[in-house]
């Protein structure tokens, strides 16, 4: 895998909400093919980041560049259509539809091949195959996320922004949503991933960045960063 | 027994318009985001079109054409305005929408009342409302016009046709998605504006099939009768529970057949009182509206 090419910038990026600073002067790097977990507390500025990447806030200023394009500014829709996907944090799904709705919507701009890719995230998740009618609200939390990430995989994105994705399940599931982010970044996905189960993400990242009140006050390889004593004692509580 | 089922037909029929009415009116909360309170009062001017039309041309077609024409521009026209205040909808509180809404609906009720026709109601010919070929169904007191049978089948087909939209294709998805939580739609990548104007897009049309309709079974039309259907259509929709599609269904048809049964059994003249009354303390007794709200303000 080809891992020079690069997938994301970010460049001097700066995000506020009215008065509040939420993201201040971001740098980032996704090269084609990475993992790369975004550290940090609760308000930290991951879910911002990963919106602000996506279209849904304007940054006052900085730029974002998405496979060589400038994309800052422009509409999420837009982001969608070119291959970026967020797997948001929380419910995440949408309970009142039924599990294949909440698919199709992932394939709303597309529509090519949908069939093969049913197939295809059927295969990745084979409960979600069964439970087809069911209602995603009557799913358990773990295959809601399971969810949540095959509806990421129906709109054919390069890369994925994947928030938090074990917040609030259990040991045993949180493991296999960590072999299926392997899993998908091994077969070409690159992935953005913001975790606070930081431990776990940084053995199947490639890099990371530590983010604390909006700014990036760390990066580095996976390895260093889980040797930083700093890291550690912050967020590994070691 | 006789008046019973005569007015239990006249209260299906009109009951009907309350259904189309209301599913318009909840199509625009759910998926446009916006209270248009004026919707029915933008039917009514459609009828008005319908009417002039016909009058101007003779031609029964071109009135049932222009009547639609008219409900989708309407909404077409006004769309820019309220999708303003749904794009603000993170610093605007939704109401501001039905404060728009209402005064589109005096502005329109205004312009009805001063200049067609002098501001008299306007009645339609026969050769629309077919009421010269007499009752299609007759025996005893009981008998069924053919606007009562249009009305009713027009209706039903309607209402399948909208469901089926709704669950069967790819833009009910998007509007169900925005439905359930505008900001959730967005991250996947639904654009908001661009599908909330295809909603106004299909209630105008869904407006305008109301405007003939109502033209045939009510063969008349005056300026008031769009806020008179303004407030119904917001009493169903929050008595069925904002937002609650099958449950507009419901209560649309029950409010047209209890008004039916009291201009039956009552004076015709104290209906609307009477079924305010009765709307008013179902709303006492169930606040949330009888099948529950679908649409949590918060979210808006």
């Amino acid at each position: 895998m080809e891992r020079n090419k690069p997938m994301l910038k970010v460049r001097n990026v700066s995000v506020a909400y009215g008065h509040i600073t939420a993201l201040n002067k971001i740098n980032l790097d996704v090269f084609q093919g990475e993992i790369i977990v975004l550290i940090g507390a609760n308000g930290a500025g991951k879910t911002s980041l990963m919106e602000t990447v996506l279209g849904a806030h304007v940054p006052e200023n900085g730029e974002i560049e998405f496979k060589g394009k400038t994309i800052q500014g422009i509409s999420t829709d837009k982001n969608v259509r070119q291959g970026l996907f967020l797997v948001p944090e929380g419910r995440g799904v949408f309970s009142t539809m039924s599990v294949l709705d909440n698919l199709l919507l992932g394939a709303h701009h597309n529509r090519r091949k949908t069939p093969e890719k049913l197939e295809l995230v059927f295969d990745y998740f084979p409960i979600l195959s069964e439970r087809q009618t069911q209602i995603a609200g009557t799913l358990s939390g773990g295959e809601r996320r399971m969810l949540a990430l095959a509806r990421a995989l129906m709109s054919s994105p390069d890369m994925i922004l994947v928030d938090e994705p074990s917040l609030g399940l259990a040991p045993l599931v949180v493991n296999d949503i960590f072999k299926i982010l392997t899993r998908l970044n091994r077969e070409g996905y690159s992935i953005l991933l913001s975790e606070q189960n930081i431990h776990k993400a940084l053995k199947i990242a490639h890099r990371g960045y530590v983010l604390e009140t909006g700014r990036i006050v760390k990066s580095g390889t996976a390895e260093n960063l889980l040797n930083d004593p700093a890291v550690k004692e912050a967020y590994l509580g070691v | 027994m006789n008046v019973l089922t005569a007015q239990f037909f006249n209260g299906l029929a009109i009951g009907s318009i309350y259904v189309l009415l209301a599913t318009g009116f909840n199509l625009l909360l759910l998926v446009a985001r916006i209270i248009h309170f004026a919707f029915p009062v933008a039917v009514v001017f459609s009828m008005y079109i319908s009417w002039i039309l016909i009058t101007l041309t003779g031609n029964v077609l071109a009135g049932i054409a222009g009547g639609i024409v008219s409900a989708v521009l309407i909404n077409m026209l006004t769309a820019p305005m309220f999708q303003h205040i749904m794009n603000k909808r993170e610093s605007v509180d939704i109401n501001t929408t039905m404060v728009l809404s209402m005064g589109l609906g005096m502005i329109i009720t205004d312009i009805l009342s001063h200049t067609f026709n002098q501001g008299f109601p306007i009645a339609f010919p026969d050769t629309l409302t077919g009421n010269d070929k007499g009752a299609l169904i007759s025996s005893g007191l009981i008998s069924i016009s053919r606007g009562q049978i249009l009305t009713l089948a027009v209706g039903v087909v309607f209402v399948v046709i909208l469901f089926q939209l709704l669950y069967k294709s790819r833009i009910g998805r998007a509007f169900r998605a925005i439905a359930e939580d505008p900001n959730e739609a967005k991250l996947v990548g639904i654009p908001l504006l661009k599908t909330g104007l295809k909603s106004y897009a299909l209630t105008g049309l869904l407006g305008g099939v109301t405007a003939v309709l109502m033209s045939v079974l009510l063969g008349s039309a005056s300026a008031g009768l769009g806020d008179q259907l303004g407030h119904k259509v917001l009493a169903v929709s929050i008595i069925a529970g904002l937002g609650n599609l099958t449950g507009g269904l419901i209560v649309g048809l029950l409010l047209g057949i209890l008004e039916a049964l009291i201009q039956g059994y009552f004076a015709g003249s104290w209906s609307n009182a009477i079924s305010f009354a009765v709307m008013l303390i179902v709303i006492l007794a169930k606040p949330r509206g009888i099948f529950g709200l679908k649409l949590r303000f918060q979210e808006i």
